[in-house]
């Protein structure tokens, strides 16, 4: 029988870790994650797991890099300043090819100080923020119980791709608190992770493993194969974990675009506006890399407009009219559109609503 | 979705932290969390502390919820009525809100909606001794008034929520017990 | 390097201990280290040290950024390559997975307490049993010979042209000193390699450092003092006398710190 709970977005970060067997958690305090290591704190020593508070997150994310050169699941959650600290080790774990998890609750900026749910990250998290241009699989929950299966999909991911993964999440997110299934999921066979680091000594092949945070010449490969290697990774993933949600999209005129919790304010207002006989309807992105441009392009081809409902200056909205192409016409209801101008502000279904209203 | 069809409950509760908003709304949630509902729950927590402005709302229904964030709530309560003038504009037309009555100015600016103004705080502090309570005496009167969520559940939910604390237990008990009584004598409290 | 003395540097320098990549130091020895460089020898130290102790099968190395970074390639060790100055973060990772295995890393003086005085004084402060050898250059040397935290008051660097003034750069910091001021440090030396009966010492420290970790005790760390001939601008032979002369003076050797628990 799954044990179904009542838990906070942030908890479910961490129960999603526990239902994936994580090894390792590697933690610092910030705000509005603050949860995600108290959680963790409590629970990896009970199941054996290792919990470590760093002095900082340039250390999580390098103990991170240790953790996942011994081959273990190991990840580390961070909000969006601290994320900026790690962006160095997310190109180091993304050169050695490292598998592991990084969630990061996106709050006000750019900058410091405020403590309050955003979606300002998108282009860092998902365009690679470190240096040398690489990529990283980026998951967006929209619920609780989502939350806590993606963070099963990221484990997998990482190991199956010998990438880093990110689980995006925001203040909002990570607060709601609703029901949780804590069912495992079941995933395909992974390879053995050979290249791992070890303390047994000389591995079955005679040698010894060595993992370093950039392309190596002394390793045999040219740097151009080297990375057309890790391109023909991305390719892959490209090509099979696209991922994503369509709601009343099939007679719809507009369709509004969003992830996390601007996802569910839309998909309210497309309910609201539905009631009234408007033709709305929602694509929510799953995977905001690889992003479902194509799905976005059949829908542009068939004439729809685009609504998209992002708590930024628009930084999806991109994404989005990449996808749509020239012609399309892409709307953009952003952080302008919150209920109250002071960083406790909110977009609401009403003021999304009336958007829907005034394109359709 | 929006409205009231009967499986789905809405309710933004408000106050200044330390009033036990958050508790009220938690209470609630579990109650309806084990009722088998689909439930939501979300606070404001910028900078929740004793003496700010503390928010919650608490949604359940039978089927899949959209938005855990409601522009209008279908009922609306309020553990500190100074915040009234902000407040009014939160509760859908044809729903309730549920006033502290002290300090309640009631200038009304919308009439399309049902309105009491409880005397929670009055209650605490003349036949429980104490201010602390008033919360679970105004969520007392909620269930009784909207029906929405079992007492039973409720009182559940406060036995395992403070059941290393027998004393504060019973208080708590006997506040929201006397809020489901203060509910059904609510027409008395209705505010035209 | 000629095919001749190639095969000289496989036999004689990295003939022992067992640890060394042979054909790497005999490809790159003379290429990626400078002339009169005592890097290599710490390294020569710490291999001995994990052959005598019979660890260097299952010993987990965690490298550097810098001159100090450039050994790892040469030991034939499961080892990771971390950013600048993290080693000890690398490494805190790799412990706590791997109680039961020596962990250590070796980084330079940049590395170790500029860059990477978060990562240092965070693991001492956790009293990580991990062993953290720092070689101590008085300067940034990959890069051309910049100011670094060790360097010397009066020393010229590309980035104190007028030599160190403490009035814009303030002074050398005592790496063995401040590890030595934490619980959690079970183990802090100094040692350097300018005479062979240094050399000896230090190897000494080096090996008492590997023996705090295996017995669980704490943090150990031993700092080396090296030769720079290229960025002090003397020859190998007049950078030793330098050390004794103007390096030591500044870092006293001996040991810090040694406990045979925190407590």
């Amino acid at each position: 029988m799954t044990e179904r709970i009542l838990a906070e977005g942030n908890a479910a970060i961490g129960w999603g870790a526990l239902s994936a067997d994580c090894k390792c958690f590697f933690g610092y305090p910030i705000t509005p994650q603050n949860e995600v290591i108290e959680f963790l704190a409590k629970e990896m020593p009970k199941r054996g797991g290792i919990f470590v508070q760093s002095q900082c997150e340039t250390a999580t994310i390098n103990m991170l890099f240790g953790a996942a050169s011994c081959g273990v699941r190991a990840m580390t959650s961070t909000s969006s300043p601290g994320w900026g600290l790690m962006l160095e080790g997310m190109s180091n774990l993304a050169a050695a090819r490292l598998p592991c998890v990084v969630a990061l609750v996106q709050r006000v900026g750019p900058g410091v100080q405020r403590l309050t749910h955003s979606q300002q990250d998108y282009n860092s998290a998902v365009k690679g923020g470190g240096g040398g241009g690489y990529k990283t699989i980026v998951l967006a929950p929209a619920s609780v119980q989502e939350t806590h299966d993606l963070m099963q999909v990221a484990f997998y991911l990482a190991d199956r791709y010998r990438n880093p993964v990110v689980v995006l999440s925001d203040g909002l997110m990570g607060h709601v608190t609703e029901p949780l299934e804590l069912r495992k999921h079941e995933f395909g066979p992974l390879p053995e992770k050979e290249w791992a680091v070890t303390n047994h000594g000389r591995h079955p092949d005679g040698k010894h493993r060595a993992i370093g945070a950039s392309y190596n010449p002394l390793k045999g490969e040219s740097f151009v194969s080297y990375l057309e290697d890790m391109r023909n990774t991305y390719k892959e993933i490209e090509e099979n974990e696209v991922r994503f949600e369509q709601y009343k999209t099939e007679d719809a005129d507009l369709i509004l675009v969003g992830y996390g919790y601007c996802a569910r304010v839309a998909e309210e207002a497309v309910d609201m506006a539905r009631a009234e006989g408007l033709k709305a309807g929602m694509l929510r992105p799953i995977t905001l890399w690889p992003f479902p441009y194509k799905a976005i392009r059949e829908l542009a081809n068939r004439g729809c407009k685009f609504l998209v409902v992002e708590d930024s200056l628009g930084q999806m909205a991109e994404d989005v009219r990449i996808g749509a192409g020239e012609t399309a016409e892409v709307h953009l209801a952003d952080v302008t559109f919150r209920h109250l101008t002071s960083e406790d502000g909110m977009i609401m279904p009403s003021r999304v609503l009336e958007e829907i209203r005034r394109l359709l | 979705m929006a409205g009231q069809n009967g499986s789905r409950g809405e309710v933004l509760m408000a106050g200044i932290g330390g009033m036990g908003v958050l508790v009220a709304g938690q209470v609630l949630l579990e109650a309806a969390f084990h009722s088998g509902k689909q439930v939501t729950y979300i606070a404001s927590y910028g900078f929740a502390r004793r003496g700010g402005l503390c928010e919650c709302t608490v949604i359940h229904s039978d089927d899949k919820i959209a938005s855990p964030l409601l522009d209008q709530a279908q009922v609306v309560m309020l553990l500190d009525s100074a915040q009234f003038i902000m407040f009014e504009h939160r509760v859908r037309p044809g729903g309730t809100i549920l006033a502290e009555q002290a300090g309640l100015n009631a200038d009304r600016k919308r009439k399309d909606y049902t309105l009491y103004a409880l005397p929670c705080l009055d209650i605490a502090v003349k036949e429980m001794g104490s201010t602390l309570g008033k919360n679970l005496i105004m969520l007392g009167a909620y269930v009784s008034i909207i029906g929405s969520v079992s007492p039973e559940l409720c009182e559940k939910e406060l036995r395992q929520r403070y059941e290393d604390n027998p004393k504060v237990l019973q208080r708590n008990l006997d506040a929201f017990r006397r809020g489901l009584e203060l509910g059904k004598n609510a027409s008395d409290y209705l505010v035209s | 390097m000629s095919d001749e003395g190639k095969a000289l540097v496989k036999e004689r320098v990295a003939g022992r201990p067992e640890i060394f990549i042979r054909e790497w130091f005999a490809d790159y020895l003379w290429d990626l280290f400078c002339p009169g460089c005592q890097t290599p020898i710490v390294g020569r130290i710490v291999a001995e040290v994990l052959d005598d102790l019979g660890i260097g099968d299952t010993a987990i190395m965690v490298g550097c950024v810098g001159c100090s970074g450039i050994l790892i390639g040469g030991f034939d060790v499961d080892k990771v390559s971390p950013a600048h100055g993290r080693g000890p973060d690398v490494a805190t990772a790799i412990k706590r997975i791997y109680p039961d295995t020596v962990v250590f890393t070796v980084q330079g003086d940049g590395d170790c307490i500029a860059i990477g005085a978060g990562p240092f004084t965070g693991a001492l402060t956790r009293a990580e049993k991990i062993t953290i050898i720092m070689v101590n250059n008085t300067n940034f040397g990959t890069t051309g010979g910049q100011l670094g935290p060790t360097t010397l008051v009066g020393q010229v660097t590309t980035t104190s042209p007028d030599g160190r003034n403490p009035a814009l750069e303030g002074y050398p910091a005592h790496a063995a000193e401040i590890a030595a001021t934490f619980k959690g440090c079970a183990y802090s030396a100094r040692g350097s390699l300018h005479t062979p009966a240094s050399y000896q010492k230090t190897k000494g420290y080096v090996k008492k450092a590997f023996q705090k970790q295996m017995n669980g005790v704490g943090t150990s760390f031993v700092e080396v003092l090296t030769a720079c001939p290229t960025n002090w601008h003397l020859s190998p032979v007049d950078s030793l006398k330098y050390i004794e002369e103007n390096v030591i003076p500044e870092f006293p050797l001996g040991e810090f710190r040694d406990v045979d628990s925190l407590e």
